[in-house]
């Protein structure tokens, strides 16, 4: 039958149950760790008498929502990225635009000398922006060298990945001539780590996703015509260089934003849209809420995991993500249905 | 009424369309001929706007279509190309797309009428929710062409709509592209490589070679030589109750004979 509603109910209920899903994580969350705030013990946030409700409010409550929102930039970021760039294998990590944030922080640590000369908090500000910079900058000529050399979506990843390579070298680089100090400084800032940055980075990030919100009704069915192919979105009267070079821009935003205050946190952006896709189908109605969902519950579960496994230790999450997203993003290559 | 005037456009300094100039009228089913790279598509692109950096004019009924925005020329206009593949999308969210140029996110009334007008017609009612990158061929053609119909453009360009398909297939598809033009009032341009079909669907054809316009005629008055010289071949035309036939003759007559039977007349 033709079914003249914006969501299926089938859809619907998928959606429904994502959204149930990551709040149920985000609760998860909230009384995991080992600075022994338990869910047997929720009716002291009532009292208000000792340090646990500091610790819920303070650190917990602001670390879940980061991950909640990093996730689900990530996810967006990475969804955008394979709908214009026509990739699967898109991402901000596989485009090298991670890695290019990560040389920005170095360069800023290491060149700049930002910590010995200003104030510590002064000095994180100028990192996350040169990081940011950098990662804007990268964005721009891939758009370009894409538009240009008309290059292919297979041979634009390629560059990508050289790009990341050619980032990482000259990372490694301002490493080895560096102090051990700075060199540490600029190691610790390329993991990926929820603790990193304060609630003020998490609401820039959320407010930027809530903006997105907005121009997705206009946005999800451009990308759509745009999957058939460039020839028929233009027939449909879509100005495809601007959506490819206003999306690819939103995306980096988002990236770079999560990267220059979380650090890199590899394989959400790549993975969320996979399992968007394998539960809902392509189409950008539900691809662009879902892999939201889907970006942040991931992060949520990989923060849970890196702050539980090797009790009292807490691994970046940023290691953890790429530990379980290598092998899962291997075994969706592996089952891909053609 | 369609008026191209001039129509140049060059692309990476080579010449692919060379002053075309045309007028076509509605409800006329205009079949573009000629040899691969000719520039045919190319010329179907540029009235779609598809391709914009042509010089030239091109009017609509009375309104100058060139200078618009790519997003109201797409209004009168519906364009299916020839590689369309791995959305994965379904083939109701394919022809919802058809629509949302004129309303965005949420169709209206008279969007949904217009869809599901063209699924009863078309018969596309057991597709709708089947992935269309696993239908076949002549599926998956006869999807895009409704995708393009529901558009309810006044110019139509379809390029190669019946590559690769059965003959019942391209029959099918014909018919509906034939059956529209007339009913719509359409300006119809469509890319053939089936001369047989051409001549018998057809209404005007217009013959392209190396960028440029070598004939525009109604299909009686098509001959031999023309179709001779278009594509660079020998071949015969006849004619017998309306319908036209063609034959290619071999290049060398004498090899031709040692390696066919041939039925003889009586």
């Amino acid at each position: 039958m033709y079914d003249k509603s914006f969501y299926s109910r089938k859809k619907l209920l998928t959606i429904i149950l994502f959204i149930l899903f990551t709040f149920l994580l985000f609760i998860v969350s909230l009384f995991s760790g080992n600075n022994g705030v338990d869910i047997s013990e929720i009716t002291k946030l009532v009292d208000n008498s000792d340090n646990f409700s500091l610790i819920f409010f303070d650190i917990r409550v602001p670390r879940a929502l980061a991950a909640f929102f990093v996730g689900a930039a990530l996810g967006l970021s990475g969804t955008l990225m394979q709908a214009v760039l026509k990739n699967p294998l898109a991402s901000p990590f596989t485009l090298g635009i991670s890695q290019s944030s990560a040389f920005g922080a170095s360069f800023a640590i290491i060149v700049l000398q930002v910590y010995s000369i200003s104030s510590g908090l002064e000095a994180g500000f100028t990192t996350a922006l040169a990081a940011f910079i950098a990662s804007m900058l990268t964005t721009l000529v891939i758009i370009a060298l894409g538009n240009k050399a008309n290059m292919t979506p297979e041979s634009l990843i390629l560059f990508g990945v050289a790009l990341g390579a050619f980032f990482s070298a000259l990372t490694m680089f301002l490493q080895y001539f560096a102090d051990d100090t700075d060199a540490a400084a600029t190691l610790f800032w390329t993991f990926g780590d929820l603790s990193k940055a304060g609630l003020e980075s998490t609401l820039l990030i959320a407010l930027t996703l809530i903006v997105v919100t907005f121009i997705y009704f206009k946005l999800f069915w451009k990308l759509d015509a745009l999957m058939l192919s460039n020839d028929h979105a233009r027939s449909l009267g879509i100005d495809t260089k601007k959506l490819t070079f206003w999306a690819m821009m939103l995306a980096s935003l988002l990236s770079a934003l999560s990267v220059a205050f979380f650090g890199i946190i590899g394989f959400i952006g790549l993975i969320a849209p996979h399992i968007v896709r394998l539960i809902a189908g392509s189409s950008h109605r539900y691809l662009i809420p879902l892999s939201m969902l889907s970006g942040g519950a991931l992060l949520l579960f990989a923060d849970i995991l890196s702050r539980t496994v090797m009790l009292p230790v807490v691994i970046p999450v940023g290691i953890l993500t790429s530990m379980i997203g290598a092998p899962l993003f291997l075994y969706f290559l592996y089952t891909k249905k053609r | 009424m369609l008026k191209v005037k001039d129509l140049n456009l060059y692309i990476n300094k080579k010449h692919l369309l060379k002053d075309i100039s045309i007028d076509a009228q509605s409800s006329y089913l205009n079949i573009i001929l000629g040899p691969n790279g000719a520039g045919k598509s190319t010329f179907l692109k540029s009235i779609a706007k598809i391709i914009d950096d042509f010089s030239g004019e091109i009017v609509l009924d009375d309104e100058m279509i060139s200078e618009q925005t790519i997003a109201e020329v797409s209004k009168k206009i519906a364009y299916m190309g020839q590689f369309n593949s791995g959305s994965n999308l379904s083939v109701l969210e394919v022809l919802e797309l058809s629509r949302r140029k004129f309303s965005g996110m949420s169709l209206s009334q008279d969007d949904h009428k217009i869809i599901s007008t063209h699924i009863n017609e078309l018969d596309l009612e057991k597709f709708l929710h089947r992935n269309i990158d696993t239908l076949s061929g002549g599926e998956r053609q006869k999807i895009f062409l409704a995708a393009a119909l529901i558009q309810e453009p006044k110019v139509l360009l379809l390029d190669e709509p019946i590559s690769h398909l059965d003959p019942k297939n391209q029959i099918e598809i014909l018919e509906i592209i034939k059956k529209k033009t007339k009913q719509n009032d359409l300006i119809t341009f469509v890319v053939l490589h089936d001369l047989q079909n051409s001549l018998h669907y057809g209404d005007n054809i217009m013959m392209l070679k190396e960028g440029e316009l070598i004939e525009f005629k109604e299909c009686a008055d098509i001959d031999e030589d023309m179709i001779n010289k278009l594509y660079g071949i020998n071949c015969e035309l006849f004619w017998k109750n309306g319908h036209p036939f063609t034959f290619f003759k071999h290049t060398h007559m004498e090899h031709h004979h040692k390696t066919h039977s041939h039925k003889e007349h009586d």
